[in-house]
């Protein structure tokens, strides 16, 4: 293993027991990944697509079926006990912690837990609740809590022992579009020394491109891309990406998929109007023939229709075929 | 872990446990329920004296009362750590969403389950001294009943070693039913419950071990609740055993569970970590 990777995978596999007479789920299809010290490296897939299943193996809840993971150069299934002083782990929309006990008292209890000392952990607890907007709530019972507000408690719990790898699976869950914006603010300045690394789950597209040094697709347990996401976008700078709006929307979205030369397609809903935003990667400006044909087939006029640079969802598109809505 | 860093996860998990089982409501409320809870098990006694009470001779139904007396209120320990600790799984787990970030602290879930049953013995010693302090103004103060029960007079080099050998017994076996919970579907339910029921029945606390079926005897004899409940009544002088035996198997057997609580414990985490059940959901 390299000195400096935080995170390392080889050949990573994990398969679940389906449903009987189903075989086996492949969640990890042999996955190599590798994460270097100071990165935010970013998972992107849709439900599904093992992102958890990662974690979990990392964060030594799991055991692989077969292959190898390292965290800071240790195994992960033969010294869990010392990666566990190594990192911590937030996973979003879940319950941080006690409700009937305040929000100093559920960090106390995870700081004790880690082995802060008293004064350490007191400072801590101030300067994460100041930092993640909690220094109004530090005595409110957790219960009490909006369910932002508790994210952000369970983001200080992942903090608390300073790791040096932090897994963070959806973290923004349930985040109003400030507090994720706090949020993505205080993982920046954490990590501004260098020496931290986080792994990231997201579904949200423009919070990966923004904070990820680096970003995998993974669908179906396979890792389909591996890179920063300017060169994953820079890859797709030969593939138009169009953006076409259309009423009523297609009712058989996989006929217009079957055609020949798209790539991938995403369809975004708009319930009030009616109206759908297709968002469409294609080989070759070609396709856009039969594509409005089909369109017209289906009974649907074009309302608006715009050519784009390639997104890191475009980049999603063309790779999974799908879009994550 | 180091032994400074457990001794503090468990200090900070019992704190934890108290403040949840404590701070539920408030504190008039909570302390007449802590009051209420032995007085209801109080009236359970009651009506075993009466059935005692068509045992022949006035000698043996007194004594035999006493026996219940002091035999219920010790039952307590068991009653409260094996049910707590069996349901302590589901509820971190499902409710409160926090097991699996105990599992991977440094020290994982051994100081958390151990800090946790000490809440249990707290609750449980609380009510010994209610029951027992009712039990006797009851029967003898307010009834009259000259039940052989000299509080004062207990063995407390006896009562103490043995209540201290007996509630480290029942933590581990909370710790073996908590490790059992992390892997059981739906057992948690009556985890806990059955295995109080169990000792209940065989451990000596109503009945002789003498009155039972004669093939259940070896069972009522390998349990360490047993001799627990034994001692207890010998230091409040209400039956003539061998101590030392006693204490010995008492010791012996704690330490046995301890060492079978800790292989299930990694029996029970490598089946998790297989089949990723540190923060399954029950969705009934």
């Amino acid at each position: 293993m390299k000195r400096d990777l935080s995170i390392e995978t080889r050949s990573l596999r994990r398969l679940f027991k389906g449903v009987p007479g189903a075989g086996d789920v492949v969640a990890l299809d042999s996955v190599d990944l590798s994460v270097e010290e100071g990165e935010i490296f970013g998972l992107l897939g849709p439900n599904g697509a093992g992102k958890t299943t990662l974690i979990k193996i990392l964060a030594t809840l799991l055991l692989p079926t077969s292959g190898e993971a390292y965290v800071k150069g240790l195994e992960v299934v033969k010294n869990a006990p010392k990666i566990r002083r190594l990192i911590n782990l937030v996973s979003g929309g879940e319950t941080p912690g006690y409700g009937i006990l305040s929000v100093k008292e559920n960090l106390w209890f995870f700081s004790q837990l880690y082995g802060l000392s008293r004064d350490g952990a007191r400072d801590r607890i101030k300067q994460l609740t100041d930092q993640l907007g909690l220094d109004t709530y530090v005595d409110s019972r957790m219960s009490k809590l909006s369910t932002g507000y508790k994210q952000r408690l369970n983001l200080a719990r992942g903090f608390i022992n300073n790791p040096a790898v932090l897994f963070l699976d959806e973290p923004t869950l349930g985040l109003d579009v400030l507090s994720a914006k706090q949020l993505r603010t205080f993982i920046r300045s954490w990590m501004a020394d260098g020496t931290k690394t986080v792994l990231l789950t997201t579904h949200y597209m423009a919070e990966a491109d923004e904070m990820c040094n680096r970003v995998g697709i993974i669908d179906r347990g396979k890792v389909l891309a591996c890179d920063t996401p300017q060169r994953l976008k820079m890859k797709l700078a030969s593939r138009p990406s169009w953006k076409i709006e259309i009423t009523p929307n297609i009712q058989d979205l996989d006929s217009v998929r079957t055609i020949q030369g798209i790539v991938g397609l995403s369809e975004t809903s708009n319930i009030e109007t009616g109206a759908s935003t297709l968002k469409l990667v294609l080989e070759d400006e070609s396709v856009m023939s039969s594509l409005l044909s089909k369109i017209s087939q289906n009974g649907s006029k074009v309302l608006a229709m715009s050519k784009s640079e390639p997104t890191l969802e475009d980049v999603y598109i063309s790779l999974v075929g799908r879009g994550l809505q | 872990m180091a032994i400074a860093d457990f001794a503090r996860s468990t200090r900070e998990s019992f704190l934890v446990g108290w403040k949840i089982e404590s701070n539920w409501t408030d504190p008039v409320l909570f302390a007449t329920y802590r009051l209420v809870q032995p007085l209801a098990s109080l009236l359970i006694v009651a009506f075993i004296v009466i059935i005692g009470g068509s045992l022949p001779g006035p000698g043996l139904q007194k004594a035999y009362m006493a026996r219940i007396i002091v035999s219920n209120a010790f039952f307590v320990y068991v009653a409260q750590i094996t049910t707590n600790m069996g349901w302590l799984v589901n509820t971190d787990r499902s409710r409160y969403e926090v097991l699996k970030n105990i599992y991977i602290s440094p020290g994982t879930l051994h100081p958390y389950f151990v800090g946790r049953g000490l809440v249990s013995v707290v609750n449980a010693t609380i009510s010994v001294i209610v029951t027992l302090l009712f039990s006797v103004a009851v029967f003898n103060g307010i009834l009259n009943l000259q039940i052989p029960i000299n509080l004062l007079s207990a063995n407390l080099l006896l009562l103490i070693p043995a209540t201290l050998l007996g509630v480290a017994g029942l933590i581990a076996v909370g710790y073996m039913l908590a490790a059992v919970s992390i892997v059981s579907n739906r057992l948690e339910f009556i985890l806990g419950e059955s295995v109080a029921g169990v000792f209940f029945l065989l451990g000596g606390v109503i009945f002789p071990i003498s009155a039972l079926p004669s093939w259940v005897q070896p069972m009522s004899a390998a349990l360490p609740v047993t001799y627990f409940l034994d001692v207890v009544r010998d230091s409040f002088g209400l039956s003539a055993t061998n101590h030392l035996f006693d204490m010995a198997y008492l010791a012996l057997s704690t330490v046995a569970i301890i060492i079978v609580g800790i292989l299930v414990f990694r029996r029970a985490e490598l089946r998790a970590k297989r089949l990723g059940l540190f923060d399954r959901k029950s969705e009934y």
